[in-house]
């Protein structure tokens, strides 16, 4: 390979580890197209190295924070049950509608959260029993606090993410875009969490797509190695901005990314992506 | 040690293995066991992930939990299983 090439993969890979770690997006919206149009990949090619970059990116912060305790381990394998249920569901029922519907719908939904997670301020609800089976803490590194916070709304945040899960199977965008908002805006889980405890999950997610591109044959090696060596490196210096940085700050930074995000979904939907 | 604990270092060695036998593939040449094998290992690191959760969470006896964990592993796999076919 080039080097060229391979340092173009390799920052490439940096930028969905970063993605991944401070928002807990996979970011294949815009990766997806990048490899296309720079690397001249596939769309199917393309989705295989998106997939190995978001496992590398959700591995490498996730051994930092589920170990300092941002990665709500619990939440985020309930939620992944429940997004798995969605996902299934989508499946079965894709095709009853038109996919640019679907992605039109998709993009209102995460335009809705960016307004929500701007002009609503955070609500976090201390717990009543620190022992109670939804009550968890964490300590914030930007200000030395412990945070304590109890998961509301579980059923509704419950359902949200089967919705979510069922349109990003529809849609082929990653569900993160949806679970980050469900987490913070329904389940008022605090927003370092909620992104935390999303990375981690994406890593679960795309790993049933990785393993089957991997033994289809279907994922370029040195391309997926470059991007994975990337995605950790990214991984790395978005899990210090993480912890660093002020919750205010990271939501408004989040809403920015959906905005970007819903406007490459609607180029892609008017056919210029 | 805790399961947190247990479930960075599981995922740490993952990257660790993975990455260090990805980098000495790409010096070899573009297709060679140690870039197979080494994408293997970082690919499959969540799921190890998630059976490291379950061994916590059962050893902890938080059983509400494991349940869940355990659902996880059944979901995963299954969902492997039904795409390669």
């Amino acid at each position: 390979m080039e080097l060229l090439i391979l340092l173009g993969l390799v920052a490439l890979g940096a930028g969905a580890g970063i993605m991944g770690s401070l928002f807990g997006l996979g970011g294949g919206v815009i990766f997806v197209p990048v490899l296309m149009l720079a690397f001249g990949m596939a769309p199917a090619e393309a989705a295989a190295v998106s997939l190995v970059g978001i496992v590398a990116g959700s591995v490498g912060a996730s051994s930092i924070f589920v170990e300092k305790g941002l990665a709500n381990v619990r939440l985020g394998l309930l939620l992944e049950v429940t997004t798995t249920v969605g996902a299934i569901a989508g499946a079965m029922i894709a095709g009853l509608l038109e996919d640019w519907i679907l992605s039109i719908l998709f993009c209102c939904v995460m335009i809705y959260s960016a307004f929500r997670m701007i002009v609503s301020p955070e609500k976090v609800i201390e717990p009543k029993d620190t022992d109670g089976r939804m009550s968890f803490t964490y300590r914030d590194e930007a200000n030395g606090d412990d945070i304590s916070y109890e998961v509301q709304n579980v059923g509704k945040g419950g359902l949200a993410c089967v919705f979510a899960g069922m349109m990003s199977s529809m849609t082929g965008v990653g569900g993160g875009a949806i679970k980050v908002p469900v987490m913070n805006l329904i389940m008022h889980v605090p927003m370092k969490a909620a992104s935390s405890t999303s990375s981690y999950m994406i890593g679960i997610t795309a790993f049933s797509g990785a393993v089957t591109y991997f033994f289809s044959g279907q994922l370029d090696l040195p391309f997926a190695g470059a991007v994975a060596i990337g995605a950790f490196i990214g991984a790395l210096a978005g899990t210090y901005l993480a912890r660093k940085m002020n919750t205010k700050h990271l939501r408004r930074y989040f809403s920015v990314v959906l905005f970007i995000m819903s406007a490459l979904v609607l180029l892609r939907v008017g056919g210029i992506l | 040690m805790s399961m947190n604990k247990s479930i960075a270092w599981t995922l740490r060695i993952g990257i660790v293995v993975g990455l260090a036998m990805i980098a000495v593939g790409l010096c070899i040449s573009d297709d060679n066991p140690f870039l197979y094998y080494g994408l293997l290992v970082l690919i499959a690191s969540p799921l190890f992930a998630v059976i490291a959760a379950l061994v916590g969470l059962i050893r902890e006896k938080d059983w509400f939990w494991a349940g869940i964990a355990a659902l996880v592993v059944i979901i995963v796999v299954a969902g492997a299983i039904v795409a390669m076919l």
